[in-house]
């Protein structure tokens, strides 16, 4: 008995709670453990004096308290309940108090219980409350939209931003008839690709083409996460304005490329079709001449000078001729004119090295290549070939040009010194980086993928997709 | 003998002009017409049954190939040379493939332009020297197949190595998708080209495709 007692006593001390024994009318204390002096900072026997309970707890729950105490009293039925007392040094302390209700031998009833002091439990709450209010707050009024799904791919929660974006509300969402997916992705091929993002959920971003409920098109770009209970959240923009911008930009650098490249075509044409034909006239004029029997020696000799100079200044306009546009492009097509250019290289631009051109799936010269792609494969390769010339070292430049049904692709690569690419395309602008960057952005307009990979030796890969 | 008819097709005025003076000066032959178009140009070969027509390949309305295949289907026993202002072997291909039987290039002296003449009108075929070289030393022939001549045979990851290669993949994707380093690619590539004396990235495509390895 003894030995219960001081285990009793030890448990009773280790709580972080109050033991406490009342009558059930009066409310007084008839116990209390040690405990509460340390929680509630007065000494035990004031506890024990009458109405202490009720003039210690918070004037917001005094009178609740009592009337629910009472009333469980009354009915002879255990309880437990949340609420404030205030310290003696004026402090707040929550208490969980769990009560027991027993009846006397004589009637009357007696409570038993134990407070619990939940203060820190509280304070957390408290906090997570204001958090959780923090987030709403920025979850309503971020411009930025915010899409909770579950573990089905099912819209749970949408905030302001991306209501106000499509023009659906979530109740609407909620009473919509399937999926609203369908209605914000009519194209069946966006539609299986925002699926595709939303249960990939990789945490990239990704651009879509998107409509709003009045039928306006909106442009979004979304990354999506999965949380750990196997839901998703999307965040996502408006890129509407970027998008337009980016066309516009797009659109008037189409519109630059072109009209530089028919200004290079009607200059080529000029000199090839015009001087070029001036020139053939007049080498045929001195031949003529020179056929004159019984001419003096100084006449024939300065006959000849006049033929050599006047072949060399057709082969100079030619030679310009080719590098402004060559007719061969246009007449005949990409493969002949790489292969052209690829010839001429060596002889034309740089003794020192030799271009190894190599072509497949341009076995009929009638199908040709949309035009664009054509003039934009052959200026990469001859930029990527006076960057060969001028930066590299190379001895040997391969041209591989390979078509097949559903793409064209163009592999140029020197065996040269190479280059640190990535950080080269980071660092300053210089005539070699324009070069690079106007290759590339000359693919990207013809809707093609361009790779730059430098080593030992550089590895240019064009590749543009055919519909 | 009869003189040679010739028919001559040339948009540029000069330069016809000029070829008509040097033509009928020539013994043998003499120019029975010309014209400045494809079109004109097979209407006048029907019209005027020349033994020889020199076709320039760019011109209006119908290009000299098209007019060439033109006249090979209507009046088969005019034999037609190609002219053209452009050192390129695809202009040769496209004028042999409608049917020219001799191909001279406008900057070529004008003596060839008569053997030509004379040949075709034996029925002969006649290619420029100019040209000639070009299909010589076009760059299609320079990639000249070449195989193990050193006689080592590529390891099992150099044949792997050469194939992603060969199949368009740059060093640095190939040691990606093979978990090596890019300087292991880049020396198994060294490596393997040597051992087959490969010289360009251009003559490893032909090797693999040889092999079978596209």
């Amino acid at each position: 008995m003894r030995e219960n007692s001081t285990l009793y006593s030890k448990l009773v001390n280790s709580l972080d709670g109050i033991v406490w024994e009342a009558d059930g009318e009066t409310f007084q204390f008839t116990f209390v453990s040690p405990q509460a002096e340390k929680i509630l900072g007065y000494p035990i026997k004031q506890w024990l004096e009458p109405n202490f309970w009720r003039d210690h707890t918070h004037p917001d729950d005094t009178d609740w308290c009592a009337a629910f105490c009472l009333d469980s009293t009354q009915r002879r039925r255990d309880h437990e309940f949340e609420y404030r007392m205030i310290a003696a040094d004026g402090s707040i302390v929550w208490l969980h108090d769990i009560v027991s209700v027993k009846t006397e031998p004589d009637g009357r009833p007696c409570l038993r219980g134990i407070m619990l002091n939940i203060t820190k439990r509280k304070r957390a709450e408290e906090e997570l409350r204001k958090q959780s209010e923090l987030l709403q707050k920025i979850f309503d009024n971020i411009p930025v939209m915010v899409c909770f799904r579950d573990a089905d791919g099912n819209v749970q929660l949408v905030n302001r931003e991306w209501e106000r974006t499509f023009g659906w509300t979530l109740d609407d969402i909620e009473s919509h008839n399937g999926d609203i997916l369908t209605e914000i992705y009519p194209d069946a091929v966006n539609h299986r690709q925002a699926r595709d993002w939303i249960s990939a959920a990789s945490g990239e971003w990704k651009d879509f083409r998107s409509k709003a409920r009045d039928g306006s098109i909106v442009y979004t770009t979304w990354a999506i996460t999965h949380l750990s209970n196997g839901t998703s959240v999307s965040i996502g923009q408006n890129v509407t304005e970027r998008k337009r911008n980016d066309d516009e930009r797009q659109r008037l650098l189409q519109r630059l490329i072109t009209a530089h490249e028919d200004e290079r075509r009607h200059l080529s044409r000029e000199l090839h079709d015009n001087i070029g034909q001036y020139l053939s006239a007049l080498l045929l004029g001195l031949e003529s001449l020179a056929r004159i029997p019984e001419l003096p020696t100084s006449a024939v000799n300065q006959l000849s000078y006049l033929k050599e100079t006047t072949k060399q200044f057709e082969l100079d306009v030619h030679g310009f001729a080719l590098e402004l546009r060559p007719t061969v492009l246009d007449e005949l097509g990409l493969e002949p004119a790489l292969s052209t250019l690829a010839r001429e290289w060596g002889r034309r631009h740089d003794q020192r090295i030799k271009v190894a051109f190599n072509s497949t799936g341009f076995e009929n010269p009638n199908e040709r290549l949309p035009f664009d792609f054509e003039v934009a494969i052959y200026r990469v390769v001859q930029e990527a070939l006076t960057n060969a010339s001028r930066h590299s070292n190379a001895q040997i430049v391969s041209v591989i040009l390979e078509r097949n049904a559903t793409r064209v692709r163009v592999i140029i690569e020197d065996d040269g010194d190479g280059f640190d690419a990535e950080q080269f395309m980071s660092g300053p602008v210089d005539t070699h980086r324009l070069g690079l960057m106007g290759m590339q952005e000359r693919v990207q307009l013809a809707g093609g993928e361009f790779k730059i990979d430098s080593g030992a030796g550089t590895t240019i890969v064009v590749t543009i997709p055919l519909s | 003998m009869e003189k040679l008819k010739i028919l001559l097709a040339e948009d540029h005025r000069i330069l016809r002009e000029g070829l008509r003076r040097l033509i009928d000066d020539a013994p043998n032959m003499q120019v029975v017409g010309e014209a400045d178009d494809g079109v004109t140009a097979w209407q006048k070969t029907k019209e005027l049954e020349p033994d020889v027509v020199l076709m320039d390949l760019s011109m209006p309305r119908l290009n000299g190939a098209e007019a060439t295949l033109k006249i090979r289907e209507l009046c088969p026993q005019v034999k037609v040379i190609a002219l053209t202002g452009h050192r390129a072997t695809a202009y040769l291909k496209q004028a042999l493939r409608a049917g020219a039987s001799g191909y001279v290039l406008k900057q070529a002296a004008f003596d060839e332009l008569i053997d030509a003449i004379q040949t075709v009108a034996k029925g002969g075929s006649y290619i420029d020297r100019a040209s000639q070289a070009l299909i010589v030393h076009s760059p299609i022939d320079n990639v000249a197949f070449k195989g193990e001549s050193q006689g080592k045979p590529l390891s099992e990851r150099e044949v792997e190595v050469m194939s992603l290669v060969a199949n368009g993949y740059t060093n640095k994707e190939i040691a990606n998708k093979l978990a090596i380093s890019v300087k292991t690619v880049e020396s198994h590539k060294t490596n393997s080209m040597q051992k087959l004396d490969l010289k360009s990235r251009a003559e490893v495509v032909d090797y693999a495709r040889f092999r079978g390895w596209i």
